[in-house]
């Protein structure tokens, strides 16, 4: 950067825009080691975890015989995993404008102070979030027990909560939260004008969140849907300690069981790379849009 | 289509006062300007008459009919705005669409209605466009559309020409009041541009830190404006401050003094000997002389005068002219320089000054 | 009117009620669990509390009679390890955003997609390859197979963090300073720097919650040799309860404490990532 200075037009922006010389080699310089260990620690890890769901142990050809193994074993895990993500993400977006529509539209003390509390499990992490709810969801932990208080649960035959019932409410606890923190953002971007505009011409609430807020914000709503259902798919901390072993169970669950009980990474490549798939056009999209977005502000 | 009255409306944000017992008759069919310069409270009042603000108090009423309370979707009010709100994600024909189909209106009238109000603003065959296609004056004619094709009983715009450039500006004007006078709709018009108010008002409301201040024809407000801010307000003019030193026998006119002994005559209207004024004189009334002028009419001011400055606008110069401790503006033709410090003659008619209470 | 308005203020009441019910619950039972010396239902509030559990696990006292094991050492291994997380990556990060915020250079495409992979797909099978990997070269159990991926996890949102701070700073400024005649090293220290910082300091605190409350990595690369806190957290919460939720609270408490301190620079998607 310092060879800029003598002799140099001012007008010229630094930094910017520039090739030839050591002005593009600079910023590769500067982006190697952050590159280099992105490349060593995720890229090669990331293509090696495709290309070994297709070896066996002691097979040196390439084999479908690991996703023969999970078709057999898995399916239902893996319809599991995605009927929660699907559940979870749903019920989440609902409560998400439901709540950024609240923290929009309404004003004064109670708003403000909700707006700040709502925030809280976005930074409480996914281990304390498990253990949270596995004491609060036991058969005999607090909200049995608090609704067996109210005559709504009989406390001899509890209902069991630590299945999908208990990791839907569990994602959708922790994801709501942060959902609704983007849906927000997006929902802030528009101006009053054109929800005042909506109900000077007649629309009540839910067509002004239906037809003008959902609608306007498309963009951060699809980003809230993606990033949650894709977390949710790639969870392993939470289904693990809430409801491990249990069938059904999620991908993430198997493949730990398949690594630490069998040492089979085969089988746990296949199904991480099935866990790939059920993201990927999300993910795509996602990728394009922030791509894009990033390129085009410059 | 009914009449709007604002009886007695206050509204405070905070301690902030925005609007302060304000009464406004706009009659039926009549296009009524509310002027004034930002955060007089004209925007307020618009939103109270919207029902997106709830006045603190005082009554609101369309024809016989009290809305104070009424939500904004039960008004039946057409709502234009500086920004349009057109809804980026609807094509013309679905912005249009949406109040219709609210107001459960079929469809095939729907669509009639839609075509005719796009016709009036002259947007025929943009039904399909969304509105980042279109250019700003088109935006602003489709808002136009929008909020009319409800058939609103009361039209309101909130600035709506102040985004667009000057001459689609100018000819928006016209167009607005054309449309306006048309549909005979009681029309509210909030602005902060005067020479707008001026084109396309029946009346003006001036409006000064949340209080009403003057309402009258335009041509009322510029030629007799009642106070010193609407006087500075509406074009340009020069202030004296005197003292009335006496009246002639008809009552018609006065002669104020100033304290360095200025004698100015002016029309009297009222005045009393004695009384303290402020004396309003506007530059298109002075005539610049640069040798003492020719045998005067009788009774007419003149001064002799230095001027200090001149501003080059194109079509005029506008001149800075001291007399004694005073300075008031006059213009010339682009034609007719003069220099800073040159020695001239100042004339006008004493019907040219009006008076404010000082 | 009157009545309508009683109505909806008495549903938002309730509804209100129920979120913050919802919310809170499940914190409040961590909360009761932490003190609660003997629970059983179906009493809704435990017969006896004490602090006994907190005292143990935060080593003021040793009982084998509530069977719980310190925390110190985790706690210890966990900070020493988040600290030099927030070294290196802050140290990695800070040239990238730059770069990435002020320059228009070739392949920017497929950097910025690098960086974006982790946050688009399931991590866990990029771990469980690492693990073979780390195996091999005698990595994995080890705190600087756990170092490294902690760095890889933490980095990406530093990443993205940086190239926000820097993008806020105005070209102008700097375009200004460098008119002055101000090269390009002294711009960046002087200029550049200064105006992200902000934005950087919110990303290193981001970094050091993420690596302090990191599991998935840890679980696959670290255990058994490495306990972090949320690996001792993991452990203890099959058998038993009081002292998992006293290590829950122990991690609760920094993510609330810079919740207020992060919250405002942060753009929410990366908040999003925390803790996975």
């Amino acid at each position: 950067m310092s060879s800029v200075a003598v002799g140099e037009p001012a007008e010229r922006a630094p930094g910017r825009k520039r090739r030839g010389g050591r002005e593009v080699f600079l910023p590769f310089l500067l982006l190697l080691p952050a590159v280099g260990l992105m490349l060593a620690l995720y890229a090669y890890p990331f293509i090696s975890s495709i290309y070994r769901s297709f070896l066996v142990k002691g097979q040196g050809a390439l084999t479908l015989s690991n996703y023969v193994k999970v078709s057999e074993l898995y399916l239902r895990d893996i319809f599991f995993s995605l009927e929660i993500a699907f559940l979870s993400t749903a019920v989440a977006a609902v409560l998400s404008i439901l709540m950024a529509t609240y923290l929009r539209l309404g004003s004064g003390r109670v708003v403000r102070l909700i707006g700040s509390v709502y925030r809280l499990p976005i930074f409480i992490p996914f281990v304390v979030v498990a253990q949270m709810m596995t004491t609060f969801l036991a058969p005999h932990g607090l909200l049995n027990v608090s609704l067996a208080q109210i005559g709504l649960v009989n406390l001899d035959t509890p209902p069991d909560l630590l299945n999908w019932k208990g990791l839907t409410f569990a994602f959708v606890w922790k994801q709501w939260a942060f959902m609704t923190l983007i849906v927000l953002s997006g929902f802030e971007m528009i101006d009053n004008t054109y929800i005042e505009a909506a109900r000077s011409f007649g629309a009540k609430l839910h067509q002004v969140i239906l037809r003008i807020l959902v609608p306007m914000s498309r963009a951060s709503l699809s980003v809230a849907l993606i990033l949650a259902f894709t977390s949710t798919v790639g969870t392993f901390t939470l289904p693990y300690m809430l409801i491990g072993g249990k069938t059904p169970t999620t991908l993430t669950v198997d493949i730990a069981h398949r690594v630490t009980y069998f040492g089979d990474y085969g089988v746990a490549n296949a199904l991480g790379t099935i866990a790939y798939i059920l993201v990927v056009f999300t993910a795509v999209y996602y990728l394009r849009y922030t791509v894009r977005r990033e390129v085009y502000e410059q | 289509m009914p009449s709007l009255s604002l009886r007695n409306l206050n509204k405070r944000f905070g301690k902030a006062v925005a609007v302060e017992n304000l009464d406004l008759e706009i009659h039926d069919g009549e296009i009524m300007t509310m002027l004034g310069p930002s955060g007089c409270g004209k925007t307020t009042t618009l939103r109270c008459i919207a029902g997106l603000l709830r006045p603190d108090s005082g009554e609101i009423y369309l024809g016989d009919k009290r809305i104070t309370d009424t939500s904004p979707e039960k008004r039946g009010v057409g709502l234009v705005f500086q920004n349009y709100a057109l809804w980026p994600h609807m094509t013309v024909h679905q912005n249009l669409a949406f109040g219709l189909q609210l107001r459960k209106v079929p469809k095939e009238k729907a669509a009639r209605r839609i075509d005719e109000a796009l016709a009036m603003v002259r947007l025929s065959g943009f039904e399909e466009r969304y509105p980042r296609q279109l250019s700003g004056g088109q935006q602003q004619r489709v808002a136009l559309a929008r909020a009319l094709v409800i058939e609103p009983s009361l039209l309101l715009l909130d600035e709506p020409l102040s985004n667009l450039d000057a001459q689609l500006r100018e000819e928006m004007r016209f167009e607005i009041r054309e449309l306006q006078k048309k549909l005979g709709i009681t029309s509210v018009y909030v602005t902060h541009d005067q020479a707008e108010a001026l084109v396309l008002s029946d009346r003006i409301a001036i409006l000064h830190e949340g209080r009403l201040v003057q309402v009258g024809t335009p041509e009322e407000i510029y030629n007799q404006p009642g106070n010193r801010f609407v006087a500075g307000f509406i074009g340009l003019t020069s202030f004296v401050e005197g003292r009335v030193a006496s009246v002639d026998d008809a009552g018609a006119y006065a002669t104020v003094r100033t304290e360095d002994n200025l004698e100015i005559q002016a029309a009297a209207s009222g005045l009393q000997p004695g009384q303290k004024v402020t004396l309003a004189i506007r530059p298109e009334h002075i005539e610049i002389g640069e040798q003492e002028p020719v045998p005067s009419v009788a009774g007419t001011n003149l001064f002799q005068g230095q001027v200090l400055r001149g501003a080059y606008l194109g079509d005029i110069i506008d001149y800075r002219i001291g007399v004694g401790n005073w300075v008031l503006r006059a213009n010339t033709p682009t034609d007719r320089m003069l220099q800073p410090g040159q020695q001239v003659w100042l004339s006008f008619a004493p019907d040219r000054v009006t008076w404010i209470p000082a | 009117m009157g009545t309508k308005r009683f109505l909806t203020r008495t549903v938002e009441v309730v509804a209100l009620v129920l979120l913050c019910l919802l919310i809170f619950g499940p914190m409040l039972g961590l909360v009761i669990w932490s003190v609660a010396l003997r629970w059983y239902w179906p009493n809704l509030l435990p017969q006896e509390i004490g602090a006994d559990y907190w005292r143990q696990a935060l080593g003021l006292e040793k009982s084998l009679a509530v069977g719980a094991v310190s925390i110190t050492g985790s706690l210890q291994t966990s900070l020493v390890l988040a600290l030099l997380v927030v070294a290196v990556v802050m140290l990695l990060s800070t040239p990238v955003g730059y770069v990435l915020a002020k320059y228009r250079i070739p392949f920017k495409g497929a950097i910025l997609l690098l960086f974006l992979m982790p946050q688009a797909f399931p991590q866990q099978p990029v771990f469980v390859n690492l693990l073979l990997v780390f195996t091999k070269m005698g990595l994995a159990g080890t705190f600087q197979g756990v170092l490294l991926v902690h760095l890889m996890v933490c980095l990406v949102f530093a990443v993205w963090i940086s190239t926000a701070a820097f993008k806020a700073v105005p070209s102008e400024l700097e375009e200004a300073a460098r008119s002055l005649g101000a090269g390009g090293l002294r711009t960046f220290f002087r200029i550049t720097l200064p105006l992200a910082m902000p934005g950087l300091l919110a990303s290193a605190v981001f970094v050091f919650l993420t690596s302090l409350d990191e599991f998935t990595g840890t679980f696959f690369i670290g255990l058994p040799f490495v306990a972090t806190l949320p690996m001792l957290l993991y452990s203890s919460s099959g058998f038993n309860l009081q002292f998992a939720s006293v290590i829950a609270i122990v991690l609760l408490i920094p993510s609330i404490l810079f919740m207020v301190i992060i919250e405002r620079f942060l753009k929410a998607e990366y908040i999003g990532g925390i803790g996975v």
